[in-house]
């Protein structure tokens, strides 16, 4: 009877050691969490945020350019990114040493790498348009000063800077393409492309559209590109979300339409994220 | 029972002891670190020690090393003489801003809080809705002794009480100069004197002569660096041709005056005259896209020969680097030409002011810090280390030999230019101009004809229709 009793209290102990140990991680997760969420779902509660918001003509053009990114330049960094995976996986040296240089966009603070950019496409001296000069005589396009060529600069800004870390994360799924299917489609006459559709592509899919909803999630919120290279100008042109949002919280001194801004982007964001959930969880269960 | 069971028993029973011992003793231990933990979190958050009373003061970070050196010496004095502890916190132009917007909405704001932009973003509103301490006890003593326009800028209607108080102790001002290269002039082929002081003839000048005749020597610079973006010194610019062109958006007691057919023509004209500038390719094009300093940039770098500008940084940044060649002999501040009916007009000028927040902690103590940096000598000592850069609101100024003497050619215009009429910006009397002049309205009016090719009528019409929804909300 007293061994019962021990084990008894010793399985009591047992189940509150557990959340005991869970303490910790919930304190920090609802003071760094939930009281910041909860709280800026309480700034952006009022209703006549929304109004405001929605006649303002630069919150549409942000919502388009937004969508535009998301959709443009997120898709086409990732095809390049599966592309340039196929290269990487090539068991050279150079290749390798190359692969370094290549994730070097990726490691620099965006504050330098933008910047340097901003001035090398600024219309009267920067260097692409001093190189121009030299050779025309004429001056060069002006890069960031109309909405177009300025969307195009923030796209491929973005591209630059973030395809490295993709297509690092595709490297790596290739890696784990048994090297079999490869012979057996050469064996079964395979040219390159039959290779890369019929094996390399359905082996990659599933990690290539997760990393595809992923990057949209992220990318979502991306402040830095577009503030950096272009600050939502010229005029509001080129403004997306989170641009807007900061600059309603702090420059129109509204935090609470700031807030609104972002929590516009919920109906996208939540969706994605859920999906994305089910996508991980499915291929865990697939996995076990 | 066997005794192998017995063993086995005692065994189980002397580990599960062993384990609930073991557990009673972490999950002691976790809860006293944890304890600990939230002791320090909560110390850590608390108002610290009351055994010495304490004033928390924001402060502008200034541009050059002197200007925090000046209010740190101030605030020391302050230390000693009062026995007050100052808690100093040094912010760059734009973080100010957003510190202090963020530490009102939280209700946490520091005691005292001076930006350079304040005026621009928040003073205004903070002051209507009720979120800083009226400061008359300190202002009123020093009425005669401050430019009407610097109290014209912080006197401010709220409107929760109805009152109309000064909310701030003004610092400094800033209204429009032109600065231009003496030597690219002549390069040119043109003097000072050609200057001409008729409005019209003034733009056509810089735009036409000054800008073909430096580009006619094979230089690829720009005869005027006109900011015209959302971003940049666009606002400081249109408020100066309005006041050039006798116009104002809003009157004393707040209302628009947006729906006055001469007030519109008046727009139209303007932004005609300045989308020209840019149209006629005399300002680079990038100036659309030019944030806060870009305007100063281009003029350092030689890459326009004049721009406009509200503070005297460019000549400062000159004295900072110690070019006396630069800053006694080629760089030139001047007075901005006479408006569109021939005659000098009053100059826009803005009101740099720092705050008490109605939410602080130690408003009595903070009050008495700013008491004492308006006194004479605190005061100037502050200003004058700014290099000029900070343009002071008190009278004394313009005869204060520092500034007007003449052995400083920028001090003196700028000595000279303050004894004119002057007039305070259009936020102070109605703060949501502020969220109007934030969305620089004017500048989105301007890029709608420049990119958007749509007509300087239609463009007025939406900057209106903009400002109406603005003021209404």
């Amino acid at each position: 009877m007293q061994t019962r009793e021990v084990i008894e209290e010793s399985a009591t102990e047992d189940r509150h050691m557990g959340p005991a140990m869970l303490v910790p991680y919930a304190i920090m997760f609802v003071a760094f969490v939930v009281y910041p969420v909860g709280y800026g779902v309480y700034l952006a509660s009022d209703p006549a945020s929304y109004i405001q918001l929605f006649k303002d003509p630069a919150y549409l053009t942000a919502v388009a350019n937004t969508l535009l990114i998301l959709l443009v330049a997120i898709n086409l960094k990732m095809a390049l990114a599966l592309l340039i995976s196929g290269f990487f996986v090539h068991p050279y040296a150079w290749i390798r040493w190359l692969s370094v240089v290549f994730l070097l966009p990726w490691a620099i603070p965006s504050l330098i790498s933008v910047l340097s950019i901003r001035w090398m496409l600024n219309a009267e001296w920067g260097m692409l348009n001093n190189i121009w000069f030299q050779l025309t005589k004429q001056d060069g396009p002006q890069w960031l000063l109309h909405r177009d060529y300025a969307l195009m600069s923030i796209m491929y800004v973005h591209i630059w800077k973030s395809l490295p870390f993709w297509t690092l994360i595709l490297l790596a799924a290739r890696l784990g393409i048994p090297k079999e299917f490869y012979e057996a489609a050469r064996v079964d006459g395979a040219n390159a492309f039959q290779r890369f559709r019929h094996v390399t592509l359905p082996s990659l899919w599933g990690v290539y559209f997760t990393s595809t909803v992923l990057s949209m999630v992220w990318n979502l919120g991306d402040f830095s590109t577009v503030y950096l290279l272009t600050g939502g100008g010229p005029g509001s042109s080129t403004q997306v979300l989170a641009t807007l949002g900061i600059r309603y919280a702090f420059q129109m001194n509204d935090i609470r339409g700031g807030v609104a801004v972002v929590v516009t982007a919920l109906p996208l964001l939540i969706p994605l994220t859920i999906f994305l959930m089910r996508r991980l969880k499915r291929g865990g269960l697939e996995a076990q | 029972m066997k005794t192998s069971h017995l063993r086995a028993g005692a065994t189980i029973l002397s580990h599960l002891k062993s384990r609930a011992s073991h557990t009673r003793h972490f999950i002691a231990k976790s809860a006293m670190v944890l304890g600990l933990v939230g002791a320090a979190a909560v110390s850590l958050t608390t108002a610290p020690s009351y055994a010495q009373e304490q004033v928390t003061v924001w402060w502008n970070k200034g541009y050059y090393q002197a200007e925090d050196d000046a209010i740190r010496s101030t605030i020391e004095k302050f230390q000693k003489e009062t026995g007050i502890k100052v808690n100093l916190s040094l912010y760059s132009q734009e973080d100010i801003v957003t510190k202090s917007i963020a530490a009102v909405e939280a209700g946490d704001p520091p005691d005292v809080g001076f930006g350079s932009q304040y005026d621009l973003y928040a003073f205004a509103q903070w002051a209507s809705l009720g979120k800083l301490e009226p400061v008359d006890a300190i202002v009123t003593p020093l009425k005669d002794t401050l430019l009407p326009v610097a109290l014209e800028g912080i006197q401010v209607v709220n409107t929760k009480t109805g009152k109309r108080s000064f909310y701030g102790l003004p610092i400094s001002a800033n209204m429009g100069h032109i600065f231009y290269w003496r030597d690219m002039l002549e390069q040119a082929g043109f003097k000072s004197s050609d200057i001409p002081t008729k409005w019209g003839d003034f733009w056509n000048f810089w735009c036409d002569k000054v800008h073909n005749g430096i580009r006619a020597k094979g230089l690829r610079v720009y005869g005027v660096g006109n900011p015209t973006s959302v971003t940049g010194d666009t606002f400081a610019e249109f408020m100066v041709f309005m006041a050039a062109y006798d116009t104002t958006i809003v009157k004393p007691d707040g209302s628009l005056t947006t729906s006055d057919p001469v007030v519109r023509g008046k727009l139209i004209q303007i932004i005609k005259e300045y989308v020209g500038i840019y149209t006629s390719g005399c300002t680079p094009p990038s100036s659309i896209t030019w944030n806060d300093s870009d305007n100063n940039t281009n003029l350092n770098n030689r890459t326009t020969v004049m721009t406009p500008n509200a503070s005297l940084s460019i000549p400062g940044s000159w004295l900072d680097k110690k070019d006396d060649d630069v800053y006694y002999n080629k760089l030139v501040t001047a007075d901005l030409p006479y408006g569109v009916n021939g005659k000098p007009f009053a100059n826009p000028t803005r009101v740099q002011p720092a705050v008490v927040f109605a939410d602080a902690k130690n408003k009595a103590g903070a009050q008495k810090f700013l008491a004492y940096l308006a006194r004479p000598e605190n005061y100037d000592e502050y200003v004058r280390a700014s290099l000029g850069r900070q343009i002071p609101v008190v009278k004394r100024f313009l005869t204060d030999p520092f500034w007007a003497s003449g052995k400083d050619p920028h001090r003196a215009m700028v000595a000279k230019l303050y004894a004119n009429e002057l007039q305070p910006m259009p936020m102070t009397y109605n703060y949501k101009i502020s969220k109007a002049n934030s969305e620089n309205v004017w500048a989105k009016a301007m890029l709608r004809v420049i990119q958007d090719k749509v007509s300087p009528e239609q463009a007025v019409d939406e900057m209106i229709k903009r400002l109406n929804e603005i003021v209404a909300n």
